[in-house]
């Protein structure tokens, strides 16, 4: 079955939604420095993630929706959303001598700190996604306030969603890398 | 001070197979009802602070490295 992107069609945010132009804000840390020095003269980097997806699960960002608006009791609303970065291929330095080895095993899902999306349209919209590769280790939160300011005021593009079953083999890889827990060394 | 009466009596004409399963449950309570509430940690007051927006990057690219 090829892959499509579903147009979304949702108020809020869905689990496997791209999303396109999200803005973080990273505190600089300057070395040195106290915590009132740093905040005295905080200086913040916008740091622009050309795409990303939603990693939180679905049942909560409904919950959260409705708590926002007033729908049900306050306690469900989610703090942070949590979203996976998404690399386009042009976007990915190869530093490994077998190049074409490293990224086959990526395509093949054989490297389990990654996923790869191939190219596909979204569908009923003419527009498409390019090939994207999802690194587990690039994941991160913002606070879902911010992000719908962000979706009200147009600053990000929801481009679409990734429709079942791949949303559920995404979210499995992903969480699977996510609940990995180290081992004691062999003594 | 009657419900704690009435508790005794029911306990009291409680028949034998029932008794252990209302000990339990009487334990259960105890343990809740026993807690007592540890005074909240000092949280630090949120406040507003002057913040200067720097250039906008993008983040950085994925690596592959061995």
């Amino acid at each position: 079955m090829a892959l499509f992107y579903v147009q979304h069609n949702s108020p809020f945010l869905r689990q496997g939604e791209i999303i396109s132009n999200l803005l973080e804000f990273k505190l600089q840390i300057p070395g040195g420095k106290s915590v009132e020095e740093v905040l005295g003269s905080a200086r913040l980097d916008p740091i622009v993630h050309p795409y990303v997806i939603v990693i939180s699960q679905d049942c909560d960002l409904e919950w959260d929706y409705k708590a926002r608006l007033g729908q049900t009791s306050e306690h469900k609303v989610l703090i942070h959303t949590l979203f996976c970065g998404l690399f386009p291929r042009d976007e990915i330095l190869d530093q490994t001598k077998r190049k074409s080895e490293a990224f086959r095993r990526i395509k093949d899902s054989q490297d389990e700190r990654y996923h790869y999306l191939s190219p596909a349209p979204i569908n009923q919209t003419g527009d498409s996604l390019p090939e994207l590769v999802a690194d587990f280790k690039s994941t991160f939160s913002l606070p879902t306030e911010f992000v719908y300011w962000l979706v009200s005021t147009a600053q990000v593009i929801r481009k679409g969603e990734l429709p079942s079953p791949y949303l559920e083999d995404f979210m499995h890889r992903a969480y699977s890398f996510l609940g990995r827990v180290a081992t004691p060394p062999m003594t | 001070m009657l419900g704690r009466y009435l508790s005794c009596i029911m306990i009291g004409f409680m028949p034998d197979e029932g008794l252990e399963e209302a000990l339990f449950s009487l334990r259960d309570m105890l343990e809740f009802y026993s807690h007592k509430p540890e005074p909240h940690p000092t949280t630090l007051t949120p406040r507003a602070i002057n913040a200067t927006i720097a250039d906008r990057k993008k983040r950085p690219d994925l690596v592959l490295t061995e």
